[in-house]
């Protein structure tokens, strides 16, 4: 009777569990939310997971969950035309589409929103329609979306709504790093009765010229900062940065041509 | 005795010589708490330099207390109930006399959450850390809860019943100096025992373990340190890390506050994202300190968008 009991539970855990519940094979972070991701997220498509060349990074320990700094290095991938950054257990798993403009899109970092531990990922389509994806796992308490804003969360945006603040640096190897803040707050949606509100869409350009086109979701974190390596732009002109934000309201800026290098000086890098 | 009986007295003894099994011995949540006498009256628990664990219970911090003639002061409670608890039994297994009271320090977890053991006894702090326990104790509960477990079981947040009134005390026999500072938090109470010249000098100082910063002002903090520099002591207590009879704690953390200032003012000036500077080599006095690349990473996070914000200037609309 016993042996009998056991096959049957042995049968039952050999079956087939409803296909948006299970991990899939290959994934190197064995996530169940990663098909439903892939399908509704990325739009489904071939996907080849490539830690080597897709490089996700994020502290060792996530603290602040409003405020999660990662960055995606992609390397050894051409005719790239879209970065996806995503965490599987976010209910706004989509924090940034980040869309280069001349096929490469060596650095970008943000700080998003977690709402609890989950696998953080970006998803780099290539012209052939393949998503490279490299990701990881990150711990972290509960609540980044959908508990308020810290206490000290700043009121800076009810005067400095879309103000930006901006910096581009010549990069030694050409080309220009940037960053670039905007003050918003962000809002996800999901506190209180507080409606979904956040910047949408940054087009960054010189010359009337597209380098890069970032469309950030409410996973990003409050007074957003992205910083963003641009291989193509000239390190002698004024780059503008135009947007709006989920009301409309416009976002301008210009950033003068860099007059500095970027990088530390060797004596303080030890 | 049989030879039955020999063996197993002998392994007793052994085992008692070896703190981890002892403890693993002794039963679950049990922290192990001994007193170690750093000077007359004085005495120190010693945690360990780790961060947070279910296997440390949270047990990462130094506490103590000063047995008076008129009672016991107690020096932080620890990060948990059973943490205050035990601490109560070590303090009872030491002295005959009562507890005369109970100091927090500053508003970090793991230094008033045993406050719950001592809730018959004044609680004192000063304004500004009562008035953040007060704000932010239950949150600060709550996230011990999920980085140690059931080592927090019955733990609330009990916050001060009052707050510290004199900068000076004389209590059975020792002349206790407040040093209301801050920097570390925006309140830090460091304690001077000007009759057995021991210094508790709380989370202001850190010694051969990486300083944690998520509610520090850096400038602030260094400023307090020289205060505390100039003070006459003998025996240095930090918050965490091993005891000492010198300075070189404080001239250590101080060191360490300032290459971190300095580096992330010059990495924002340079362009360097979060991950990036997180990334930067350690200099090797520091790098080899417990939790150094996990703090300094923690460290960026806390510290570092201020000086981001800084270092962009406000553009101009095109």
């Amino acid at each position: 009777m016993r042996r009998l009991l056991a096959a049957g539970l042995l049968a039952a855990l050999a079956a087939p569990v409803p296909a948006l519940a299970q991990a899939v094979a290959g994934d190197p972070l064995a996530s169940v939310m990663w098909s439903t991701v892939h399908a509704t997220v990325l739009g489904g498509g071939p996907v080849v997971f490539d830690d080597a060349r897709v490089r996700v990074f994020t502290p060792i320990r996530v603290e602040d969950n409003h405020r999660v700094p990662v960055s995606i290095q992609v390397e050894g991938l051409a005719d790239v035309r879209e970065v996806v950054v995503l965490a599987d257990h976010n209910p706004i798993p989509r924090a940034v589409t980040y869309a280069p403009a001349g096929g490469t899109a060596p650095f970008l970092e943000l700080s998003m929103k977690l709402n609890e531990a989950t696998p953080i990922r970006a998803a780099v389509k290539t012209a052939d329609g393949v998503w490279h994806v490299g990701g990881l796992r990150v711990d972290a308490a509960g609540g980044g979306c959908a508990a308020p804003r810290p206490a000290t969360a700043s009121a800076e945006w009810q005067d400095d709504l879309n103000k930006v603040r901006a910096r581009a640096w010549r990069r030694p190897a050409g080309g220009v790093r940037l960053e670039v803040r905007v003050v918003h707050p962000m809002d996800t949606g999901l506190v209180e009765n507080i409606p979904t509100f956040h910047v949408e869409a940054l087009t960054i350009a010189q010359a009337g010229r597209t380098l890069a086109v970032l469309e950030p979701t409410a996973a990003s974190a409050e007074n957003p900062v992205f910083a963003i390596d641009l291989p193509n732009a000239a390190a002698d002109a004024d780059i503008t940065v135009t947007g709006r934000d989920t009301d409309g309201n416009g976002i301008r800026a210009r950033i003068p041509a860099p007059d500095t290098v970027y990088g530390l000086l060797a004596g303080r890098r030890s | 005795m049989n030879r039955r009986e020999l063996l197993m007295a002998g392994g007793c003894c052994a085992l008692a010589g070896l703190a981890p099994l002892r403890a693993a011995f002794a039963g679950p949540f049990d922290y192990a708490l001994r007193p170690m006498t750093v000077a007359p009256d004085t005495h120190v628990l010693l945690g360990t330099t780790e961060y947070f664990s279910r296997d440390n219970g949270g047990n990462i911090v130094n506490t103590g207390f000063i047995v008076t003639g008129d009672g016991v002061v107690v020096i932080d409670t620890g990060p948990s109930l059973r943490y205050g608890q035990q601490m109560r039994a070590a303090i009872a297994a030491a002295t005959d006399k009562p507890v005369a009271k109970v100091l927090n320090t500053h508003l970090h977890p793991d230094h008033f959450l045993g406050n719950g053991a001592f809730e018959d006894r004044p609680i004192t702090a000063g304004q500004v850390t009562r008035d953040l326990i007060r704000r932010d104790g239950d949150a600060l509960a709550e996230n011990l809860y999920r980085l140690v477990g059931d080592w927090m079981r019955g733990t609330r947040a009990v916050e001060p019943t009052q707050v510290l009134s004199a900068l000076v005390e004389d209590i059975g026999g020792h002349r206790l100096r407040y040093l209301l500072l801050n920097g570390h938090t925006d309140s830090d109470l460091a304690v001077l025992d000007e009759s057995t010249g021991v210094l508790f000098a709380s989370d202001l100082v850190f010694h051969d373990r990486m300083p944690t910063t998520p509610h520090a002002d850096l400038k602030a903090w260094m400023a307090s340190l020289d205060v505390l520099a100039g003070l006459s002591f003998a025996v240095l207590v930090p918050g965490h890390g091993a005891v000492a009879r010198d300075r070189a704690p404080i001239v250590q953390t101080r060191a360490y506050l300032s290459w971190l200032d300095a580096t992330f003012d010059e990495a924002a000036r340079a362009g360097l994202s979060m991950t990036e500077v997180m990334r930067l080599p350690l200099p090797p006095e520091f790098a080899g300190m417990a939790l150094a690349r996990e703090e300094f990473e923690r460290s960026a996070v806390h510290l570092y968008p201020a000086r981001v914000k800084a270092a962009l200037p406000v553009t101009a609309a095109k």
